[in-house]
Formats: C-alpha cells, sequence, structure tokens
C-alpha cells in the first residue's frame, strides 16, 4: 500500500474488498455483490459520491453497519432510505444492514447486482482481519501509462493487474471511430469553404483585371497586389471563422439545454457538451490555414496580371 | 543648363504572331527636362508598344532605356514599379480610374503607395491638383459618375500626384469629343507652361501636335522625324 502512495506517478489509491452476498427479501434470495470501500478515497478519486443520487455517502463511514445499494436493486427489495436489510453470506451468516443510499452507475445490469458498504464492514461480516483486501484501484496522473504501469506491478507484486484501457477497450473503440468521423467531417468543411472563397477570389480577380493593370501602371508592384488580395482573403477568413465559432458556440448552448435523458447516463440530464477552448482554438487554426490557401493562389495569380495585355486588350 | 529625363538607345522590339515580327527598329531619341513632346504615326506603327517599353510596364526589348539617367534594362519588376510609381504619371486613353473609390482616393492611390507624405498632406496635394485643373468640386464623388472628360482629367491629376520626372499619354483624348479633346489638350499646355512639367504625348490629333514644342513622328517602327 505504501509502496504505490509513494510511486510518483500514482495521483491516489484506494483498497476495496468483494465478496458474493445473498440479499433476503421475504422468501426469495437476490444474488448480489457487496463492496467494501475506503469512502474518502473513492470520493476524492472515482467521483462516488457523484453515483449516489439519493443519501449521502458519506454516511457509509457515520453509520455503523450502513448500506449503499444500487437502485434497482434497492426496488427489487423495497428497500427505502433508512430500511434495515438482511443479507447471508457464502457461508450462511445473516447480517442486518441499514440503507443509506442508492447508487446509479447508469450500468442497469451492473447495478442490479452491485451495494457498497465500508471495508471494515464486509471484513467484520467475513470474519476476517482489517488487512483481507480482494483489489486494490490505483489513479495515475497519466492516464496514459496505464498498461505499462499494470504489467510492472504485475511482476513486482505477483499478482493479476488490470489497466483501464484493457478494461474499457469497447468504450476506446466507440469513442476513437466518433472523433475521426467527427474530424472528418471537419475537414471535408474546411475544404469545400476553401473551394469557395478560391472561386470567390478567382472570380474576383477576373471582374478587378483593370483595377489591377492600373494599380501596376501606378507603381504597384506584383507583391502589393498578392498583398492586397491575401488580406481579402484573411479578411473574408478571419470574418467567417468568427461568425462560425459565434454560431457554434450558440448552438451548442441552445443544444446543451435541450433535455436527454437515458437510463445509462442517470447523472445526465440534458445533453452533454464540451465547451473546451482548445476545440474553438483549433477550428481558428485550421479555418485560418484553409483561408490562407484559398487565397494565396488567386493572389499569386493576380500578381502576375501583365497590364500591358489589360491596357493594350481595351 | 537642361537635363535628360528619358534617353532610348536602339531599342528594338519584335511580337512572336507567330512567326517573328518586328514592331520597333533602333529607336533613339532623348526628352529633356521641361519638354512637351507628342508622337505621331499612322495606325499599327508602334506608338503604343514604344510608350509601354518607355513607362518600363514592357521588358521584354532589346536597347537600352534610360529615366532620369538611371538605365532601366536589369532591374527588378519591384524595382520598375518603384519607379513608375515615382517617376513616372500613365494617362490612358480609356480612363482606367478604380469604380470603387471617390476620385480624391483615386487621385491620392499612387502617393499612399509612395507614401512620401502622411495622409492628410497627400489629401491636401491631391486637393490642390484638383483644384488647378478645375475639378475641385469633384473630388468627393465616386468615379463612375463622371462624364469622360471630366474622368481624363481625374486621370492627370493622379499622374501628377508624385511630382513625376516625366508624363506619358497613349491617345489620351482618343475616346472624348472635341470639346473634351480642347480641355485636356488645354490642360496639358497649362502643365507645361505654368509648371514646366515634362509630357510625352502619343495623339492623332494633328493640330495638337503642331502646337506642342517638338514632335515625333513615326512610320513602321522607325523615328522618321523628331
Ligand atoms: N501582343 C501583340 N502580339 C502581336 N502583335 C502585336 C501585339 N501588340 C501589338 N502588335 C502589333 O504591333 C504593331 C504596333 O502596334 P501598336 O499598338 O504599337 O500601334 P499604334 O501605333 O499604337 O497604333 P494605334 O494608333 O492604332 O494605337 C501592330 O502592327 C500590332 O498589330
Ligand atoms: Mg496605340
Amino acid at each position: 500500500m505504501d509502496f504505490l502512495k509513494n510511486d510518483k506517478r500514482v495521483l491516489g489509491v484506494s483498497r476495496k474488498v468483494s465478496t458474493q452476498v445473498f440479499f433476503n427479501s421475504g422468501s426469495i434470495d437476490i444474488t448480489g455483490f457487496m463492496n467494501g470501500i475506503d469512502i474518502e478515497s473513492e470520493v476524492k478519486f472515482y467521483k462516488f459520491n457523484e453515483y449516489v443520487t439519493t443519501g449521502k455517502p458519506m454516511d457509509l463511514k457515520y453509520v455503523p453497519n450502513s448500506i449503499i445499494l444500487g437502485k434497482p436493486l434497492a426496488q427489487k427489495l423495497l428497500a427505502d432510505i433508512g430500511d434495515v436489510i438482511q443479507i447471508t453470506t457464502p457461508q450462511g451468516e445473516r447480517f442486518p444492514l441499514k440503507v443509506v443510499g442508492y447508487y446509479q452507475s447508469g450500468l442497469a445490469d451492473f447495478d442490479k447486482t452491485q451495494s457498497f458498504v465500508n471495508t471494515s464492514t464486509v471484513q467484520t461480516i467475513l470474519g476476517k482481519p482489517n488487512s483481507y483486501i480482494t483489489d486494490i484501484q490505483v489513479k495515475l496522473y497519466d492516464i496514459k501509462q496505464a498498461p505499462a504501469i499494470a504489467k510492472e506491478y504485475a511482476k513486482v507484486f505477483d499478482t493479476n493487474t488490470e489497466d483501464i484501457q484493457t478494461a474499457n477497450a469497447q468504450f476506446e473503440t466507440g469513442n476513437n471511430i466518433r472523433n475521426i468521423i467527427s474530424y472528418a467531417v471537419g475537414i471535408t468543411l474546411l475544404i469545400v469553404a476553401g473551394f469557395g472563397i478560391y472561386n470567390i477570389l478567382n472570380m474576383m480577380i477576373f471582374e478587378k483585371m483593370d483595377t489591377i493593370a492600373i494599380l501596376k501602371a501606378t507603381g504597384f508592384a506584383g507583391v502589393d497586389v498578392k498583398r492586397i488580395f491575401l488580406f481579402i482573403s484573411i479578411s473574408i477568413g478571419i470574418t467567417g471563422c468568427f461568425a462560425g465559432l459565434l454560431f457554434g458556440y450558440i448552438l451548442s448552448s441552445i443544444i446543451e439545454r435541450l433535455p436527454f435523458e437515458t437510463a445509462a447516463l442517470p447523472t445526465i440530464k440534458t445533453f452533454p457538451v464540451d465547451f473546451n477552448p482548445l476545440y474553438y482554438i483549433i477550428a481558428i487554426i485550421f479555418s485560418l490555414i484553409t483561408t490562407f490557401f484559398a487565397g494565396w493562389f488567386p493572389a499569386r495569380k493576380a500578381s502576375r496580371v501583365d497590364p500591358v495585355i489589360i491596357i493594350r486588350g481595351k | 543648363m537642361s537635363t535628360t529625363i528619358l534617353q532610348a538607345k536602339d531599342i528594338n522590339k519584335s511580337f512572336k504572331d507567330p512567326v517573328l515580327m518586328p514592331v520597333l527598329h533602333n529607336i533613339s531619341f532623348t526628352i529633356e527636362k521641361g519638354e512637351f513632346t507628342s508622337i505621331i504615326g499612322k495606325s499599327g506603327c508602334g506608338k503604343s508598344t514604344l510608350l509601354y517599353i518607355l513607362s518600363t510596364m514592357d521588358t521584354d526589348y532589346t536597347g537600352e532605356l534610360c529615366i532620369d539617367e538611371e538605365l532601366m534594362s536589369s532591374k527588378s519588376e519591384k524595382d520598375l514599379a518603384h519607379i513608375r510609381n515615382e517617376k513616372i504619371g500613365f494617362v490612358f486613353q480609356f480612363h482606367y480610374l478604380l469604380n470603387e473609390f471617390t476620385v480624391l482616393r483615386n487621385v491620392m492611390l499612387p502617393a499612399l503607395r509612395l507614401s512620401k507624405y502622411s495622409e492628410a498632406e497627400i489629401e491636401m496635394r491631391a486637393m490642390k491638383w484638383l483644384d488647378n485643373l478645375g475639378i475641385k468640386d469633384l473630388a468627393h464623388k465616386k468615379a463612375n459618375h463622371l462624364s469622360g472628360g471630366q474622368k481624363q482629367r481625374v486621370a492627370i491629376a493622379r499622374a501628377l500626384i508624385n511630382d513625376p520626372a516625366i508624363i506619358m499619354g497613349d491617345e489620351p483624348t482618343g475616346n472624348l469629343d472635341k470639346k473634351n479633346s480642347e480641355i485636356v489638350f488645354e490642360t496639358f499646355r497649362q502643365l507645361s507652361e505654368e509648371f514646366k512639367q515634362t509630357l510625352l504625348i502619343v495623339t492623332h490629333d494633328n493640330d495638337f501636335a503642331a502646337s506642342t514644342r517638338r514632335t515625333i513622328e513615326m512610320e513602321d517602327g522607325r523615328i522618321i522625324r523628331h
């Protein structure tokens, strides 16, 4: 335990004692799991309190022999807050526990079977000493190091370890695919917009041939003409960029207020929107790069217009 | 004592269209400061071609061209643009103003590029020239709301804004009626007499040519009289 706590890569450690139990409801027994947790570190490192939809999580520590039930499990047991329920250990011993809260992770199957108690409660029920632990959860500063550190600890402690990436592999792939799709759509839109600006400027140069010829005849060099057209395209880019950001922000603010309720995510009542400024910065950078290139080629063309041909052609 | 503003030496030019077609043959002449010169000749004899070369816009020729005693060949596009800006005022046959700007802005534009003076000073100088040419009250009109004669006088004001060493014109009255042509010619004469401005004007108007101090006559790409 201390070894883990002293590892510089580790943010926090929490101990866990899990066991299978039967919840007694009248004449029937429901099979489930009881997790003995260190409530303080669970709240601190894993936001346990966010999943407790009713009741106070810290009661696990302050109320002796208390339990937090998965909400669907509690409904099955007809257990309200404050009720006392009976559980039976695999060894056949019965124990009364007081319900102090409901837990809802959003994964219905998980919630149907899980319950949480203080570590010492499980140890007492099982008749084990308070050094008895079944799991240790380690939270790292850098999540990306998890697979490597998991392997390292497996060797050092000669035990089973599992990193978060493996545990959540499916979730990660889904996430990656979603990201790829949204970036692909974004880049496609930028390219389309870029061609739009390119076309506008090309048309503009065609229309303004006379103007370019006069500018050159009166002493503007090719680079000056190029600068003027680049300036126009960057202006279009900046205006469009900020209009787009503002519009996007307003739209996402509206979406954020739309109700979005699903049993899978009980803590979320409206559409989840990430307003990370990084996304806005990425948008600014990419749109300016696009307009710069969309403007560059027409501007170069304008700078090469031969005034003699235009003036003679009149 | 007179100084040479423009000196052309053995200028030759050919077009490839599609065979090599010589247009200018050994053109040599000089223009002194304060001279008012006209160029005449039949259509197609190469007057415009010569003027584009003299104004540094066309660089595809052989021979030597000196403006203000500086050799033009072997200068970069950027340097030539600067020389046009500073030393040459050009008046075209078609009025060639920037329609999106006001008259005043059109006149100011070459000076803003040169940026020898502050914007306020440039505006003052532009107004002064518009006043001298009798079109001061047009200053804040949009360029495309003017008549042909007015536009051409604005173009002359624009050519004058940087106190150029020489003003060149390619048939500046070619597109104007008799009355407006008279006004433009009168403006040139006034510039020559009052301001000792050096002028080189291509024209078809023989009366006008006769009234200038010096006339260069061209035929088939050669100077036959000057
Ligand atoms: N881009 C070009 N390609 C091929 N030939 C050309 C080109 N420009 C002009 N020419 C030819 O060069 C000759 C001289 O033309 P230029 O325009 O200088 O005549 P000009 O004296 O100004 O005639 P005008 O009085 O009608 O204006 C003409 O025979 C013309 O056909
Ligand atoms: Mg001509």
